[in-house]
């Protein structure tokens, strides 16, 4: 029953991800907007990364066992889901506090070679979750600016993606709890706020085309 | 302090002067940008079909007044998300 629940999970977060990628590549098309273009590939990656874990989990009930192919999907799907929320984070400006020098750049990216295979799937949701918990900051920093009630849903949203991150990271300490398909629940509902201000924009097409000049 | 203004978000303030009818010098006071950008800028936007230009005043067309009611839409929602378009 909980395997069919998380499946359950899964699918909503891939067609919540894909619904919001789609309007906001709706946006970038008629409005050539890069943060529009931004937000499409956050959620696109977003959604892909559900459906990946989602196979990788359906593949895991199958009798190839821990460390198949199903894993490696699983993990990758987490790490196509961390990349949409290095998208949301660089969005809101993650590029000014990136290293500057190539000799941090080489450190920072050093650990990931010394890192079991088993521990990866646990950096990347602990990065999903410093990028998450950096992108709701940022935007309840624009709700005091601007006072859009929207920046709140999708700061509350953003809030519930960290969290579900969290107790599904830590749900290794826990693997026969419910932590990992609260975390899940917890997701979607993230997810949820964050269409919320998105499910208010009208659908057209018009074609722009910035041009050569300015 | 000067804000960072993106070029879409220039496109859609002088689409909105636009709406009424404006010169360059105008938009361009208005906007707070320099003359030569927004000349630029109405140039290209102006290929497009998105406003037409009689005499020295540049005016929406319709085209361009549907692009204006999408970017005022988008620019809604960008703000919504705690960003701008």
């Amino acid at each position: 029953m909980e395997a069919y629940l998380e499946l359950a999970l899964n699918v909503a977060g891939f067609a919540v991800g894909l619904c919001i990628g789609v309007m906001s590549a709706i946006g970038y098309r008629n409005t050539a907007s890069p943060t529009l273009l931004r937000l499409s590939m956050a959620f696109i990656s977003i959604s892909v990364g559900f459906l990946a874990v989602w196979v990788g989990y359906a593949l895991e009930l199958l009798p190839s066992g821990p460390g198949g192919p199903g894993w490696w999907l699983e993990t990758l799907g987490v790490g196509v889901q961390t990349l949409g929320y290095f998208f949301i984070a660089f969005s809101h400006g993650l590029k000014s506090f990136f290293p500057k020098s190539r000799y941090l750049r080489g450190v920072g990216a050093f650990p990931l070679f010394l890192v079991s295979t088993v521990q990866l799937n646990h950096i990347l949701r602990s990065v999903s979750f410093i990028l998450l918990v950096y992108a709701a900051i940022e935007t309840i920093l624009s709700y005091v600016e601007s006072r859009n009630r929207g920046a709140v849903s999708v700061a509350a949203g953003l809030a519930m993606l960290a969290l579900g991150e969290f107790l599904g990271w830590y749900s290794a300490v826990f693997p026969e709890s419910l932590l990992y398909p609260v975390s899940l629940v917890i997701k979607i509902a993230g997810l949820v706020a964050l269409f919320l201000p998105v499910s208010r924009i009208p659908f057209r097409r018009i074609r722009f085309d910035p041009g050569p000049a300015g | 302090m000067a804000v960072y203004r993106t070029r879409v978000r220039l496109i859609g303030e002088i689409m909105s002067y636009a709406e009424v009818g404006a010169s360059v010098s105008d938009m361009a006071r208005r906007a707070g940008a320099s003359y030569y950008r927004v000349s630029s800028l109405l140039r290209t936007l102006a290929c497009q079909g998105l406003v037409e230009r009689a005499g020295e005043t540049y005016r929406i067309s319709p085209r361009g007044r549907d692009f204006l009611r999408e970017y005022q839409t988008f620019r809604q929602y960008s703000e919504s998300i705690g960003m701008t378009v």
